[in-house]
């Protein structure tokens, strides 16, 4: 019965997933533009001011020249230089000039990515934390009141924060308890109203009396 | 007087200034292209720049071209005697004491200043072949100077025999990081200067049977067998020759002056074959040759050979064919400087070459393509060049040690034979 368990339906809550796709979209737009701005105008403008340098211009232009001359000098017979190995056989052929200026633009590239990458990550991470907890606080908030219901105390109700994920579930969940609250209770009433015509066994009466209810 | 009129081919209105003789014409073509040597090579240390290009590093070919040019300079007056013996003085010097080099073997690219290698370039067994050539030619001419000392004693240091890397081919160069280059001059091209100066060599010679040992493959064109070379660029026909004369010499059977005859025609022949498809060609518009183009600096040719063409033309492809077919040498010279002379021409000759279907023209000078034109243009006058260089007692002992003196009876030998011949 291969496939009888598969999800077929991916979007069973549609408004939460919608809401954690734009949360999501949100913050990779955030960090894009961040990006895309640092790039464009730091290390590209960076890169694009060094290079409109006329002595750069004049030496990437003798570069790509003396590229052409070693291709004419030695490429054999038959054999395709392809533009990939031919730029990387330019850059064997960088003057020292131009490796100060890559190596000076990469120092930069990297400075700068320094101290953009620094507040991004702390802005990711508390992002992260701030996103997660919209589920990790219901979690917790469930497994605290699961543990209460354990030892028997339904006066116990789960309460979540105004933005909290899942407050329909805690509501009906609520419910539940309430519903079993009153039901206890009125069995414990019951058992104690009985209890002065009706001999109960000591056993229900104990079991009863362990439970935690509003009404008592 | 303004001359008027349409060029049929082009369409293009050319006004002619002057009537120049062909005498005068190749001569204000060499004593410009001459200017170069004077205007780009560095005063300091008379390295010569490899283009006019702004930041071009110095060439070693380019300044051994220089050297041949600026002796050429001196014996037509056209720079005194001083000036061309202290620029040619201060340019050996820098190659003995401030070039940088392995063991003898300049770098193909030099620091203008300096003499420091730069570009990551590899020490050239041609480029340095080319330098030596040029130098050893001023030895020539400046005879009992300082100039011949010091000449002979750079030919002297290069270690021909390192450079076979244990192999029976000369391989193409060394660098300091990889060691030497996966490339070896094993077919016919501009090699023969270097296995002459080689060979010749009174310090660290190869051994002559090396001279057998690179491939002369042949092959029919414009009905002629042609020893080809593997781009077909004319250059390679032209310049070991541009040094050494080949007329009265026979490689077993070949004579390279009449291969490079042949080789000049078939590249003029196809030119015309394909000047439907290509604009720049023509009958008097040819010389597919290693030089720059619309998509940068290309091993251009014709057949027999690889044959790579896209329709540009370097003026001085044809140009220094002169020896080898004067006739049409001099048509097509006169055709790009009457015609396009605004566009082709300027301070230092001809510029370097031109494509009209792209509507391309090169705004540089290179150094050996400005060089290799001042000495064709010398030996087709006076055999300038040629004359001095076969007296060079290594030039004399590489022919007797490749039997290279014994010319067949069936053999013709050709002449430059200038029309108007300069005492």
């Amino acid at each position: 019965m291969q496939g009888r368990n598969r999800r077929r339906h991916f979007l069973i809550d549609k408004p939460l997933q919608f809401r954690y796709m734009s949360w999501v979209l949100l913050v990779l737009l955030i960090i894009s533009t961040t990006l895309i701005f640092a790039l464009h105008f730091g290390i590209w403008g960076y890169a694009l001011k060094e290079f409109s340098d006329e002595s750069v211009r004049n030496a990437l232009k003798m570069t790509s020249r003396l590229n052409d001359y070693e291709i004419a000098r030695y490429q054999p017979a038959g054999e395709v230089t392809l533009p990939k190995l031919a730029l990387l056989r330019e850059t064997e052929l960088f003057s020292s000039r131009q490796r100060e200026i890559l190596q000076g633009i990469l120092s930069e590239t990297q400075k700068r990515t320094i101290f953009l990458g620094i507040p991004l990550l702390f802005f990711i991470g508390w992002g992260s934390i701030f996103i997660s907890h919209k589920i990790a606080g219901p979690l917790y908030h469930f497994n605290r009141i699961f543990k209460e219901l354990k030892a028997k105390n339904l006066t116990a109700r789960v309460r979540l924060r105004k933005y909290d994920e899942g407050k329909k579930i805690a509501e009906t969940f609520n419910e539940a308890v309430l519903e079993l609250d009153r039901s206890v209770a009125k069995m414990k009433k019951a058992a104690r109203e009985a209890g002065e015509g009706v001999k109960l066994p000591n056993a229900l009466t104990e079991e009863l009396s362990q439970f935690k209810t509003t009404q008592n | 007087m303004l001359l008027c009129a349409f060029f049929p081919h082009s369409g293009i209105l050319f006004a002619a200034e002057e009537t120049l003789s062909d005498q005068e014409l190749l001569r204000k073509i060499q004593r410009d292209s001459i200017q170069y040597f004077v205007d780009c090579s560095d005063p300091g240390t008379g390295l010569t720049l490899d283009s006019t290009q702004p930041g071009s590093p110095s060439s070693i070919a380019a300044t051994g071209f220089s050297l041949a040019a600026l002796a050429i300079g001196q014996k037509q007056g056209w720079l005194s005697y001083q000036q061309a013996y202290h620029q040619i003085l201060k340019t050996l010097e820098t190659a003995l004491n401030g070039a940088q080099h392995q063991k003898g073997f300049f770098y193909h690219f030099l620091d203008p200043k300096t003499g420091r290698r730069v570009w990551g370039s590899e020490a050239s067994s041609i480029d340095t072949a080319l330098f030596i050539a040029g130098a050893l030619l001023a030895g020539e001419y400046f005879k009992g100077t300082p100039i011949e000392t010091l000449s002979q004693q750079i030919y002297d240091r290069v270690d021909w025999k390192w450079m076979l890397n244990r192999s029976d081919l000369i391989c193409m160069g060394w660098k300091p990081q990889t060691g030497f280059l996966p490339y070896y001059w094993d077919s016919y091209s501009e090699l023969m200067i270097l296995q002459a100066l080689a060979i010749g060599s009174p310090t660290h010679p190869i051994p002559p049977s090396l001279w057998n040992q690179w491939s002369r493959f042949e092959e029919e064109y414009n009905g002629a067998r042609i020893v080809y070379s593997h781009t077909g660029s004319l250059f390679t026909y032209q310049y070991a020759q541009a040094f050494i004369d080949f007329r009265k010499l026979n490689d077993q059977g070949i004579n390279y002056f009449e291969n490079s005859k042949n080789a000049s025609l078939a590249n003029r022949q196809f030119c015309i074959e394909n000047s439907s498809e290509f604009l720049t060609y023509g009958k008097d518009s040819w010389g597919l040759t290693a030089s720059l183009g619309p998509g940068g600096y290309k091993a251009y040719g014709a057949l027999p050979g690889q044959a790579l063409h896209d329709g540009t033309v370097a003026p001085y492809g044809s140009a220094a064919s002169i020896v080898f077919t004067p006739e049409e040498s001099l048509n097509a010279i006169r055709f790009f400087y009457e015609n396009f002379r605004d566009q082709l021409y300027g301070k230092y000759g001809f510029k370097d070459s031109f494509n009209l279907g792209k509507d391309w023209w090169a705004q540089e000078y290179l150094g050996i393509d400005q060089g290799i034109m001042v000495l064709m243009i010398e030996n087709y006058f006076s055999e300038g060049v040629w004359k001095p260089f076969m007296k060079i007692p290594a030039i004399q002992k590489w022919i007797r040690a490749c039997r290279l003196n014994a010319v067949p009876p069936e053999a013709g030998l050709s002449s430059p034979a200038p029309s108007e011949p300069v005492s």
